[in-house]
């Protein structure tokens, strides 16, 4: 019988190491940037959000370690993360940014509503699925506020 | 209140200050940077020694979702590495730069063995403060070497007029 929680992790680590390839050759210095920034937002909420009991992820790596999903915290958001910046349409006008943002909320909601109904990869305790939405467009906001900062990049 | 939560909060309170007063303004990207780079260094180390049982912090700030002591992980840690990026002599000669690092994993060690001498936040022994030793050192290495192939951003190269 296949055991379909890890199999899913194991995809998404490879997953994960496979999409670095296709970060541009001259962007790794934003990209390692973007990486950490968002890690540094991820470990502390992450944490707390399990210490409150709002979420729970019942199958996971490390499990005697960590009670959150190292996985998503550690490396699959972060690099997310550096593809919403390095792709981020920024000069277009507002409202294109709000849907190119709301697009990788979406996605990213989705796929974690599918894993809460038919995995135990996570499960909601006290939380909704727009409670996510809005948490993932704030924190790739914050990181995209952050790397322009960082590099001085000017609003065109 | 337990004293190992003042010491915890202490902790949260002062380091900040201190970071907050020793960064330069043209040099806190290069702090942040070292900062993040040393956080995500020992969220793997730490992750891997308490893994195999070489780690462990009975009181600590997320008492249930993690046996990590996030504290030191996240704020301790990273500070001295920071301290230790914005004092590095560039230019020196070899012994000199080597001093430095013995002195700074001096710091952190003196540090952890006081931590675990006076409250519980972390439990030190003798082949743990060895093991920490090597792996400060290569931590410090390793983020060095980062922060210098960062820094070599055409943006974030410094201006030594």
């Amino acid at each position: 019988m296949m055991n379909i929680e890890h199999t899913i992790l194991y995809s998404y680590y490879a997953a994960a190491f496979i999409s670095l390839r296709f970060i541009p050759r001259d962007k790794w210095r934003e990209a390692s940037v973007i990486f950490l920034s968002q890690q540094f937002v991820t470990w502390f909420f992450g944490l707390l959000v399990v210490e409150l009991h709002l979420i729970e992820y019942p199958v996971r790596e490390l499990a005697e370690v960590n009670k959150t999903s190292f996985l998503f915290e550690f490396l699959a958001f972060p690099i997310i993360t550096i593809f919403f910046c390095i792709y981020f349409p920024q000069a277009a006008v507002a409202w294109k940014k709000v849907l190119y943002t709301s697009a990788f909320c979406t996605g990213l909601t989705i796929f974690e509503v599918v894993f809460v109904k038919y995995t135990l990869l996570i499960s909601y305790i006290r939380w909704d699925w727009y409670v996510t939405w809005v948490s993932v467009y704030a924190a790739l906001s914050l990181s995209y506020f952050f790397y322009k900062w960082y590099f001085k990049i000017k609003a065109e | 209140m337990n004293s190992d939560y003042i010491v915890i909060i202490a902790l949260w309170i002062v380091l900040p200050i201190i970071l907050f007063k020793v960064i330069p303004k043209d040099r806190i990207r290069e702090a942040l940077a070292t900062l993040m780079f040393f956080q995500t260094l020992t969220w793997l180390f730490s992750t891997g020694l308490t893994y195999f049982g070489l780690l462990e912090s009975p009181i600590r700030v997320f008492q249930e979702a993690t046996r990590l002591s996030f504290t030191m992980e996240y704020l301790v840690f990273p500070t001295a590495a920071v301290l230790f990026q914005l004092k590095f002599p560039n230019n020196s000669a070899f012994v000199r730069r080597l001093l430095h690092y013995l002195f700074w994993v001096g710091v952190i060690l003196s540090f952890m063995f006081l931590i675990s001498s006076f409250t519980n936040i972390m439990g030190v022994t003798i082949d743990s403060l060895i093991r920490s030793f090597f792996n400060f050192i290569i931590e410090l290495w390793l983020c060095r070497r980062y922060v210098l192939w960062l820094m070599n951003h055409p943006q974030l190269q410094r201006n030594y007029e």
